[in-house]
């Protein structure tokens, strides 16, 4: 993974120096909180329900053992011993105090880490695929690219004062992990004619209050101009995006209102105005960053493992836990290892100091000391030898971060709502965990097979409740929750907006018809299919019969 | 309003400059206000003629003059170029590197944040990623340029 040369920790260490300097001057009140709020958020720093909350960047979800570890530190010393995974594969905090901030940034300097633009209308952490540098269906690992963007990107002096955040997501596979049309700018990995690799960018996608899946901007772009052409963007999009309502200061609206065609055409317009060799950077840059993604040192083993075999076929536990939580790795002899971070009764995206310092200890001992964040709020450890899994399991089972759930009913993506959330208008946590502890039994999970729910509780959506199988919209009508549910959402390159099924549900409600809907698709589906595959082929109708008992 | 230069307050400043459409009627003049909506098409053909262009930010948050700026440098505008409006000192930098000269702010805004804010602000950084974003006083280096010298 990248390691920070002299630069990058000088400029971490400005960075944190200035942002301890607006801290002071913000105690002085030399600066009013009306100014220190989006230089607080460009740092992470939100102020929330209950106490301040600081967001920490893990650019593209990958760390490392030592990182983690001082995850954890800081869990323990500035926290109440916990920390939260995001869905931008980040972590934050919930309970910190805002005279300790500095000395939290300084502490993730110490490891190559900051807090950078994980909030505010900035570019944000550039999210990518977990599985990156690992996968079968890979063309290339998006990461050296995710790192040039992030580098390119932080502390911007032109795009950081932007209409609205800007995410940016980058997938190197040909099934997307990475919900790239589901961001402002969606980068692909693609090959052109000529068996050169550069991208494809889509533009214009978002969740929030307006979802809409990104559309093609360009179909081909090498990657030595991915960079002024990225600038071209984002030129027109801070020159022009709407500043009149902040509901529609996004891109995808700027994009929708001025026309694909025509905003193509603006950005095509600049860019034929850029020096591309003044803003690209030269292709030994490229080159060192690449070094830094090189492939780890596999060991050549063979495909098939006696011990692991034998454990799959004594414990039933281990076996159930390998067919929903490992991921075909590209060497033979490896896999990936998807640890869940959604235990029953757990809040999702959630891990205790202990665990991650277990979680450290497994990356250092069985996957080259390295470990992903996914946006699906859940950890990897990429590069696994067979032979070690079973060892490894047994390790989780005593973390208690075995839970055999990856992709499954009960692997719920879900954003704080009520319990933490200054903006929600409903509880979420409570309601993924009502989910899981429903559908709680391993086989009726595994029976149900791959299922996307996803929760947001409020209409800002970020629990993605657009792209969900099952959406779950918490909203508060005249002092009641209320849970609108949607159909049919998809993240994958096959993304779509999931459709609204009527009138929503109370808490109590909810539960019995997700359950009503769960037991139409196993009574209709096809063999082989999901769930976002029956009803694609059904339609809505036969859910709404079942949820409003129109049938 | 108060003018800061090079981190050094140049004192009181009053007097407006002429808006473009009063500047594009008359003949006369080197000066013009562009506010941040500006179609530059319709300066370029008078552009060699300015000596001084203010950009006015409405709000500090409102950071559509850094891209004006830029471009009017692109376009080969080599005079004074000013940044006018609530800016903070945190922006001074980002005004600085996309080719502001100077900024103009209200008084009110520079009673909370003197001239010792102002300079402390220019000199937070001298190491950036961006290529293109050249400042001279005090001399920045760009981190990629650096890495290989």
């Amino acid at each position: 993974m990248y390691r920070y040369d002299e630069f990058d920790h000088t400029f971490v260490r400005a960075r944190s120096q200035q942002f301890k300097r607006q801290v002071e001057r913000r105690l002085d009140g030399s600066l009013s909180e009306e100014q220190f709020r989006p230089l607080r958020l460009m740092n992470g720093l939100y102020l929330q329900l209950h106490a301040y909350m600081l967001r920490v960047a893990i650019p593209y979800g990958t760390f490392s053992g030592k990182q983690m570890r001082q995850l954890a530190m800081i869990a323990d010393k500035y926290d109440r011993g916990y920390g939260h995974f995001t869905t931008r594969q980040n972590i934050q905090y919930n309970w910190p105090d805002l005279v300790d901030v500095p000395a939290i940034l300084e502490d993730l300097a110490d490891v190559e880490m900051h807090a950078i633009q994980t909030s505010g209308n900035c570019i944000r952490n550039t999210t990518s695929d977990p599985w990156a540098g690992a996968a079968i269906d890979e063309i290339e690992d998006p990461r050296p690219i995710a790192e040039l963007i992030r580098q390119w990107s932080s502390l911007h002096p032109e795009f950081t004062y932007l209409p609205r955040k800007f995410k940016i997501a980058i997938t190197g596979a040909s099934n997307d992990r990475a919900a790239i049309r589901a961001h402002d700018i969606g980068l692909q990995i693609v090959q052109n004619d000529a068996g050169e690799n550069g991208l494809q960018v889509y533009v214009g996608g978002g969740l929030g209050r307006t979802p809409i899946i990104g559309n093609v901007l360009r179909e081909f772009i090498s990657r030595h101009e991915l960079l002024p052409y990225l600038e071209a963007i984002m030129r027109v999009y801070n020159r022009y995006g709407r500043r009149d309502n902040k509901y529609k200061a996004r891109i995808k609206i700027l994009v929708q209102e001025t026309g694909l065609e025509k905003f193509r055409d603006e950005v095509e317009a600049e860019y034929a105005q850029l020096e591309p060799l003044d803003i690209a950077v030269p292709q030994e840059e490229l080159n060192r960053i690449a070094d830094y993604f090189s492939a780890p040192d596999y060991d050549d083993v063979s495909s098939s493992d006696e011990g692991y075999d034998k454990a799959v076929i004594l414990h039933s536990d281990f076996a159930g836990w390998v067919r929903s939580n490992l991921s075909e790795h590209k060497i033979s002899g490896y896999t990936i290892v998807n640890i869940s971070l959604k235990p029953l009764k757990g809040a999702p995206g959630d891990i205790s100091a202990d665990q991650m310092r277990v979680v450290a200890d497994l990356a250092q001992e069985y996957s080259f000391d390295e470990i992903r964040a996914t946006h699906e709020q859940n950890l990897v450890l990429a590069n696994v030898k067979k032979s070690d899994v079973y060892a490894l399991y047994q390790k989780l089972v005593v973390a208690e971060l075995a839970t055999g759930n990856i992709g499954l009913i009960s692997d719920i993506i879900c954003c704080p709502g009520m319990d933490y959330c200054a903006l929600a208008t409903a509880r979420s946590i409570p309601v993924g965990q009502a989910i899981s502890e429903r559908f709680s039994d391993p086989e009726r999970q595994r029976v149900i097979g791959e299922m996307k729910i996803k929760i947001s509780g409020c209409i800002n959506a970020c629990g993605h409740h657009h792209i969900g199988h099952i959406g779950i919209l918490g909203l508060e009508k005249a002092g009641v929750e209320t849970y609108q549910v949607k159909l049919g959402g998809d993240a994958t390159s096959t993304a779509e907006v999931g459709k609204v099924t009527g009138k929503g549900f109370s808490f109590d409600e909810l539960i019995d018809a997700i359950e009503r809907m769960i037991d139409l698709y196993l009574r209709e589906r096809d063999t082989g299919e999901r769930f976002l595959d029956t009803y694609r082929r059904i339609g809505m109708e036969p859910f709404k019969g079942v949820l409003y008992g129109t049938d | 309003m108060v003018l800061i230069r090079n981190g050094v307050e140049l004192g009181h400043v009053s007097g407006e400059l002429p808006d473009l459409e009063t500047y594009l009627a008359g003949n006369e003049g080197d000066s013009v206000l562009l506010s941040p909506d500006v179609d530059l098409e319709t300066l370029k053909p008078r552009l060699s003629g300015l000596a001084l262009i203010e950009v006015s930010f409405p709000s500090f948050t409102d950071g559509r003059g850094f891209s004006v700026a830029k471009q009017l440098r692109r376009l080969g505008y080599e005079g004074e170029l000013i940044a006018t409006g609530p800016l903070i000192p945190d922006q001074y930098l980002c005004a600085v590197q996309c080719g502001f000269d100077a900024v103009k702010i209200e008084q009110e805004c520079y009673v909370r944040q003197s001239e010792g804010e102002w300079n402390e602000a220019l000199h937070a950084f001298d190491l950036f990623y961006q290529r293109g974003y050249v400042r001279q006083n005090p001399v920045s280096r760009n981190i990629t340029e650096a890495r290989y010298e």
